[in-house]
Parts: C-alpha cells; sequence; structure tokens
C-alpha cells in the first residue's frame, strides 16, 4: 500500500502478531484470479499449522483454484475504542485437500462454514508472504451510514 | 435453522443500498498473475465506485485500466444473517479530479494518506450480492475487535468478524 505521511501512521505488524490476528479472526475475504480479472469471496477459515484452511463447494472458487493456486487471503478488524486498525494480508498457493492423511488431518479442524449446504471440498492455502499492517482509522466521519 | 442452502441472492438494487450506506471496501487485484487484496475507502458516485490510491505504487499500478473487484460485508445481528456484495469492473484513473474532491471535502479518505493520490473510479459490469442465515454451531467466537469495515461501526456486534453471536 502507499506510504504512510505524516498524516498518518502505519507500523509493520510482526509475522506472529499477523497469524495472532489471522487465528482469532476466524472471517476473512479470498481473491483469485479468474479468466475475466480477479474476483474476491467472503470465507471462514481457520489457521492450521502456519496454513489457512477452508471448506467449500464445486463452484467458481474451485474452478479458479484448480486453473490457478495462486490466491490471497486478507482478514481486517479494528478497535473502536482507540480507532485503532489492523489489515493482514496472506499470498499464496491453495489446493484441494484429497489424501488420507491430509482429510482426516482437516476433519479435525473446526471449519464449520457459515453457510449450510454441502461444503465437501477443504482447501488448504499455503503462505508464501504474510504482512499486515496496523494504523490509525482517518476517516472523518462515522462509517455507521 | 434449516440444513440446506438458504442462500439468498440480492437484487442489484440492494447491492447498491448496501454499497452506499458503507465506505469501507476490500479491493481485490491482480498484480502480475498474483492476486492481492487491500482494504480502501470508497463512495458511490453516480452508479460508479471511487476511491483513491496513492500515486506510483504498488496497488495504482495493480488498478489503473485493469480489472477489479471489490466486497463488503457484514451480519445483521437480530436475523443472524451475513450478507456480501461483490462489484467487479474495469478501474481506471479520473483526470483532475484532486481539487474538486478536496474542495468538496467529501470522505474519501484512504487507510493510509498519500501525498498524490490517484483517483480511480470503478464502472460496474456485474455487481452481484448474497444473504444468508449462519449455520448453527459455525466457530464464529473471536476477538473483541471490529472488521475495519466499520459496518456498523457502534455496535461492534454487527459484524461477522467480530461477533459475540449465541446461536440459537
Amino acid at each position: 500500500m502507499s506510504s504512510p505521511s505524516d498524516e498518518s501512521s502505519a507500523d509493520e505488524l510482526s509475522e506472529r502478531e499477523c497469524w495472532e490476528h489471522v487465528r482469532a479472526e476466524p472471517y476473512g475475504r479470498l481473491a483469485v484470479i479468474r479468466p475475466d480479472g480477479p474476483a474476491i469471496y467472503p470465507i471462514n477459515a481457520v489457521v492450521d499449522h502456519a496454513t489457512i484452511v477452508f471448506r467449500t463447494t464445486e463452484g467458481s472458487k474451485v474452478d479458479a483454484i484448480r486453473a490457478d493456486p495462486r490466491v490471497a487471503f486478507e482478514v481486517d478488524g479494528w478497535d473502536p475504542a482507540d480507532g485503532i486498525a489492523w489489515s493482514v494480508g496472506i499470498t499464496g498457493l491453495a489446493h484441494e485437500l484429497v489424501s488420507a492423511l491430509e482429510g482426516a488431518s482437516a476433519v479435525e479442524l473446526d471449519v464449520t462454514p457459515w453457510q449450510a449446504g454441502p461444503k465437501p471440498i477443504f482447501v488448504r492455502i499455503t503462505p508464501n508472504s504474510v504482512s499486515g499492517q496496523r494504523f490509525r482509522r482517518i476517516d472523518r466521519r462515522d462509517d455507521t451510514g | 435453522m434449516n440444513g440446506g442452502d438458504d442462500t439468498e441472492h440480492l437484487t442489484e438494487r440492494e447491492c447498491w443500498e448496501l454499497l452506499a450506506t458503507h465506505t469501507v471496501a476490500r479491493l481485490a487485484v491482480d498484480i502480475g498473475g498474483q492476486p492481492d487484496i487491500f482494504p480502501i475507502n470508497y463512495l458511490v458516485d453516480g452508479a460508479s465506485i471511487v476511491f483513491r490510491t496513492g500515486a506510483g505504487t504498488k496497488l495504482a499500478g495493480a488498478v489503473l485500466s485493469r480489472h477489479v473487484a471489490i466486497e463488503i460485508d457484514g451480519l445483521d445481528e437480530h436475523d443472524h444473517s451475513v450478507w456480501s456484495v461483490v462489484v467487479k469492473g474495469l478501474a481506471s484513473e479520473i483526470d483532475g479530479m484532486t481539487e474538486r474532491w478536496a474542495a468538496d471535502d467529501l470522505p474519501l479518505y484512504p487507510w493510509i494518506a498519500s501525498e498524490k493520490p490517484n483517483f480511480v473510479r470503478i464502472e460496474p459490469r456485474l455487481t452481484t450480492g448474497r444473504r444468508f442465515h449462519v449455520v448453527d454451531g459455525a466457530a464464529t467466537t473471536s476477538t473483541g475487535t471490529s472488521s475495519a469495515t466499520g459496518i456498523d461501526a457502534t455496535t461492534e456486534e454487527h459484524h461477522p468478524g467480530a461477533p459475540r453471536m449465541r446461536p440459537d
């Protein structure tokens, strides 16, 4: 993102802080590249040994991952008490869990999707980059609409 | 709740009503084949989305004259439903808009200020939205922080990222 100016400040989060946020925040967004451009999906996921695991079903998300496993995952949040916001971005490679070992491991994870309906496909994102920032929001109006 | 998929597709009008009443989205971009996601502040301007980036940044290079997608989402606490809206379209730079935006003092601020902003407009190609009820027993407990979306920022429980929900 852009460089901080005097008007605001941003601190880079350590990788450990990034993982703490992602572990605590089960809800994020997945970006994939499709033939017509990037696509983004809200997903709920869990952290499993420095990887991200989520459940899904057949559809555009999985089609895109099969065509190109490069993905991004993002979580963010902010504390209304002090106005400090944070954002963690992970890029990496996604693959379906198909082996017996992986499947057995994955079903132990608490990755109940928020959305009902069958979600038979487990996908693991193996990160190649984990970065995050903490900064003061500079909105001059409330976001409450 | 039922065991099947109760996903409701939002109308385009409902999508734009949600877009108009929120200000923070996530922007998905394609950086040389690698997707990436950035939180942004945005405005609805007519039938398009406007936001700004720092000139010359990696993000600016990834959005200008490129296809992008933005996403907003939220949780309606009263009925445990989650909604999300995605807009896909072509992003292009707005020329000569800096002074106008500054003069109008529109609430268009990036999360991190930049001295030389690009103003970018997304002309929507596809706008979709959906709403569904959260599955009973799903692992929605989390930390106390609200989502950076600022969705219903005065009541932090309203974002799925920060629920203290008790499924019935």
